[in-house]
């Protein structure tokens, strides 16, 4: 006798999400009774995941979550996590802005799906070296994911020969731009890269021209929901340097109001603050030589890409990111929904009950102040939050 | 030798099929109901429900409230592009009991993805749930004003919801084979 399992007869409703049949909100009122979320605030910059399942292919046309009674105080971000069958996170397939709380006090709100920045790993060496590694990563091969890696380097040569690659040679990164700055004596550099594999290396980035680096500083960014098919999504850069307090370099008009903005900024400096609109992403710093590499981005246009720092020399690239588009095709499985707030005076409608949160399969990730990440790396829940939110195939209203 | 193809995650929907139904909807929308008056007259609710199988609605149904006002009301389904399948008008007079229609033609739904409708031109009472408007806009309640009377209209133009309250009101069924 052979068993053959059949398509699943379930249908997916107009809203999905931790309360429709397909989250775990149906064991939650199972197992508590008669209690209804309620307006209240979440933990900041901290990932809530909870379980949630596809019956059907679903076209996901906006997320949603619903505001409590405060709004207008805090930016929130809501993305659906791909598992790897195993019910193990595995990356985020679509991701709203981090989007500031609006409108009236105790409705829904909706965003689309937007290009968003995670970031991988960042680090810093004063070693004079000819080459440098980066602390092993995981590159993941996946539908619109694009890695992007921001260098600086002291004393490099005038010409471009910093080259970067996965240490066992699988991906190898594309120069996107690169200019020198604080006159000849340090480098900013872009580069991109779209694994075809998964592969778990280090990746090592070398000067170059036998030139030898006292310094050099990386900021690796995972960018998800990006048409990649031209110039690994890169439609363009700008460069430019300067002696000042605002590192700053100017885009052209973007070729779609959909698509995202990032800068790098390499700076003689040791801290640095993000332009008004982006999210840092990375601050790495140096103190001798001192140095520094910011990284930003922000899901929007925005084509003067800036930042603030104590005044001195630096050099900056911009780069314009496209956009796959504000919807997206769920496949059938189990996935995972996403919370995130930047700070706690916001309030959504959630049901807190800790007790119940690791049968329900609630689970969260503290620390995450640039965002939510590419692959979450789950813990126990510290309250056992079920937020109403999700996914809608309507598009209107 | 017999192969066995289940369908996985089949589920029936039982003999009624109602606006707080805790299968097609949500749990969350299950909180106890009251007697409390229509948000508006001539206003229409639409709340969405799903079907895995095939029914066929016999009548439809609406729990009223403690008063005996009488006031005209419509019940009818939506397909998703918003074009309304069946409705029917019924007068509202009695408190506190389940009205039904009579005498409606039958309609079977197929499997997917449907809005139940309902309609008043008045304001007299039903019960109803009185969670937060996000609580049902949430799940994918919507709306729809300036209505003639009850009459739903042959074609809906929903907005956003803006009501807490949500009437217990749904269609009888008959399961119908597969």
């Amino acid at each position: 006798m052979t068993f053959v399992p059949g398509t699943s007869a379930l249908v997916d409703p107009p809203f999905v999400g931790n309360f429709s049949i397909n989250g775990v909100g149906q064991k939650y009122i199972g197992s508590s009774g008669t209690s209804v979320p309620s307006s209240g605030s979440i933990q900041a910059s901290r990932g809530i995941y909870s379980a949630l399942t596809i019956f059907r292919p679903y076209n996901l046309q906006r997320f949603f979550w619903a505001n409590g009674g405060t709004v207008g105080t805090n930016s929130i971000q809501v993305a659906l996590y791909a598992t790897d069958g195993a019910g193990a996170p595995d990356y985020c397939v679509a991701s709203t802005a981090r989007t500031l709380s609006a409108g009236t006090a105790n409705t829904n709100q909706y965003a689309g799906v937007s290009v968003v920045a995670h970031g991988i790993t960042s680090g810093t060496t004063t070693t004079d070296a000819t080459s440098f590694a980066t602390a092993s990563v995981t590159l993941k091969a996946r539908p619109g994911v694009m890695y992007a890696l921001s260098v600086v380097n002291t004393h490099g040569s005038s010409a471009n020969t910093v080259t970067c690659a996965t240490t066992g040679g699988a991906v190898t990164f594309t120069s996107r731009n690169t200019t020198q700055f604080n006159g000849t004596l340090s480098r900013v550099s872009l580069f991109t890269a779209l694994p075809s594999a998964d592969v778990t290396d280090t990746i090592t980035i070398t000067i170059g021209s036998g030139q030898t680096a006292t310094a050099c500083l990386w900021s690796l960014v995972a960018f998800t929901n990006v048409d990649t098919t031209t110039n690994d999504g890169i439609v363009q850069t700008a460069t430019a340097t300067g002696n000042s307090t605002t590192p700053s370099a100017t885009l052209s008009a973007f070729a779609s109001a959909n698509n995202a903005t990032f800068g790098a900024h390499g700076t003689a400096q040791t801290a640095a603050t993000p332009g008004s609109g982006f999210i840092e992403v990375h601050d790495v710093t140096a103190s001798t030589p001192t140095c520094g590499l910011e990284t930003e981005y922000t899901s929007a246009n925005d084509t003067s890409v800036d930042a603030t720092i104590t005044s001195a020399q630096w050099g900056t690239i911009a780069a314009e990111v496209a956009s796959r588009g504000t919807t997206a095709t769920i496949a059938p499985g189990l996935y995972a929904l996403a919370f995130h707030s930047t700070g706690t005076t916001m309030t959504v409608f959630r049901v807190s009950n800790l007790p119940l949160a690791a049968h329900l399969g609630i689970l969260e990730q503290a620390s995450l102040t640039a965002g939510l990440p590419l692959t979450p790396t789950y813990a126990a829940a510290s309250n056992g939050y079920l937020i109403i939110m999700g996914i809608t195939n309507r598009a209107t209203p | 030798m017999i192969d066995y193809h289940p369908a996985s995650g089949y589920s029936h929907p039982g003999y009624t099929l109602d606006s707080h139904d805790t299968l097609r909807v949500s749990p969350a929308l299950t909180a106890a109901t009251s007697s409390a008056a229509w948000p508006a007259a001539n206003l229409a609710i639409y709340v969405p429900f799903v079907l895995e199988r095939a029914v066929t609605v016999t009548e439809v149904w609406v729990e009223t409230g403690s008063l005996t006002t009488s006031n005209g009301i419509e019940i009818g389904c939506y397909d998703t592009g918003g074009n309304r399948l069946f409705t029917q008008a019924m007068t509202i007079t009695t408190a506190s009991d389940t009205v039904t229609s009579s005498g409606m033609t039958d309609y079977v739904l197929p499997a997917g993805t449907y809005y139940m409708a309902m309609a008043c031109d008045g304001t007299r009472n039903f019960m109803a749930g009185a969670l937060s408007l996000a609580i049902y806009g949430g799940f994918g309640c919507v709306e729809q004003t300036g209505l003639t009377g009850a009459s739903l209209p042959s074609t809906w133009t929903p907005v956003a919801f803006t009501r807490s309250y949500l009437p217990l009101f749904g269609f009888s069924l008959q399961a119908t084979a597969v």
